[in-house]
């Protein structure tokens, strides 16, 4: 079965048996779903979808680790990622929820120039493993295929006042969800957004867009909705509220960090330097330095709006 | 010595910029800005072998100006990018 999503604007597609638990658990993607074809995967269905994750539950794709040159590792709060090169020069992803998992990982494959990726989910016995191992492939996947189209993924809270976006960034730890809530409880007409991964996209026009998706982190928020972003925040802890606006590099410095890039490949490494361009030259930037409290979303709402 | 594998020069709101994006640098957390003169060797120096004598020459080149202005210069600049850890001997 195939069933097709539009996130940001951007259509993909993922192939997988119609008889699979694993459908139930991706409650998140429904929102977002534009078609379901009962049949296999048809090159007519699907042309129009910036990539297509075709999912073998069977295989572990073992053959192609063994086949692979090892590039890189990364393991962090968020999930664990070996990245390789494959024997006809494929990228290749084992990801995992952390180095423990690795051995229950899931191997993603994307081929050169062509937009059918493959994962191959063998090794993933756990249900919410697995669903883990989806999530994370079908975001790299989206920040990839994207990153060439104006959009970027980024790594944030969002609340939307009077029909215009707000994002706030910072490390995990710093207090975003907190700060969005304190929005929600003290600033009349606002509704979140996205609590950790919004689509942040510039349009045809150049208007500068935010979209809910399906990646929201520990808060079940999957809207499907796109605003205007009018201005995106980085926090800071502090003893006290103080909010200043940022430019040029700094804004960019200030933004950079917070979107999900494989930046050492040069295509998606130009493409998200040229929309973070366009995006600090149309939205204000600022830094917040706050405590958890209702004079800080005061301050920076009165000031950002 | 050579300019690590892995700095990209990029412009931002008109404003030369060193980042790392390479695999090489992917902790390499920083945006190191480097003015016109800087940004005139960095193009001129990236991918190929060079020493403080090659930056002397590429400044006088294109500068009006004295060797010793030159030498001390390129000798800041210089220590200025191995101890930020953009080049390697």
């Amino acid at each position: 079965m195939v069933r097709s999503y539009i996130v940001g604007g951007h259509k993909f597609s993922v192939s997988m048996p119609e008889n699979s638990v694993l459908w139930n658990g991706m409650d998140n993607y429904r929102p977002f779903v534009s078609d379901m074809i009962d049949t296999d995967l048809c090159d007519k269905d699907i042309s129009d979808s910036i990539f297509v994750l075709d999912i073998d539950l069977c295989s572990d794709g073992k053959d192609i680790i063994d086949n692979s040159s090892r590039m890189a590792e990364f393991d962090d709060e968020t999930a664990y990622i070996s990245l390789m090169s494959g024997p006809e020069k494929q990228r290749v992803f084992i990801i995992a929820l952390n180095s423990g998992l690795k051995e229950f990982g899931g191997l993603l494959v994307v081929g050169n120039g062509i937009n059918k990726c493959k994962l191959y989910m063998g090794a993933c016995t756990n249900y919410g493993h697995g669903l883990f191992v989806i999530n994370n492939s079908l975001m790299l996947l989206y920040a990839l295929f994207t990153s060439v189209r104006n959009t970027m993924l980024i790594h944030a809270s969002v609340v939307v006042a009077d029909n215009l976006g707000y994002a706030f960034l910072g490390k995990s730890g710093t207090g975003k969800s907190t700060h969005t809530r304190l929005w929600l409880q003290n600033i009349p007409r606002t509704w979140l957004l996205n609590d950790d991964n919004p689509v942040v996209r510039v349009d045809d026009n150049g208007n500068p867009i935010i979209y809910g998706s399906p990646w929201s982190g520990k808060t079940p928020c999957y809207k499907n909705e796109g605003v205007r972003l009018k201005a995106v925040v980085r926090l800071s802890q502090a003893p006290q509220n103080a909010i200043r606006k940022l430019s040029g590099i700094s804004a960019y410095a200030a933004l950079a960090p917070s979107a999900s890039s494989m930046k050492w490949e040069k295509k998606m490494a130009d493409g998200l330097h040229r929309t973070l361009t366009r995006i600090i030259d149309i939205v204000g930037i600022y830094h917040l330095e706050c405590l958890p409290d209702a004079a800080a979303s005061i301050l920076c709402h009165d000031t950002v709006k | 010595m050579r300019i690590k594998k892995g700095f990209v020069l990029r412009e931002i709101v008109g404003q030369k910029v060193v980042t790392g994006e390479g695999l090489e640098q992917v902790d390499f957390n920083k945006l190191v800005t480097l003015n016109s003169s800087a940004a005139y060797l960095w193009e001129h120096v990236v991918d190929r072998e060079f020493d403080l004598e090659t930056l002397v020459d590429l400044l006088l080149d294109e500068y009006d100006i004295e060797r010793s202005v030159a030498l001390k210069d390129s000798r800041v600049l210089l220590e200025n990018w191995k101890s930020i850890g953009l080049i390697e001997e």
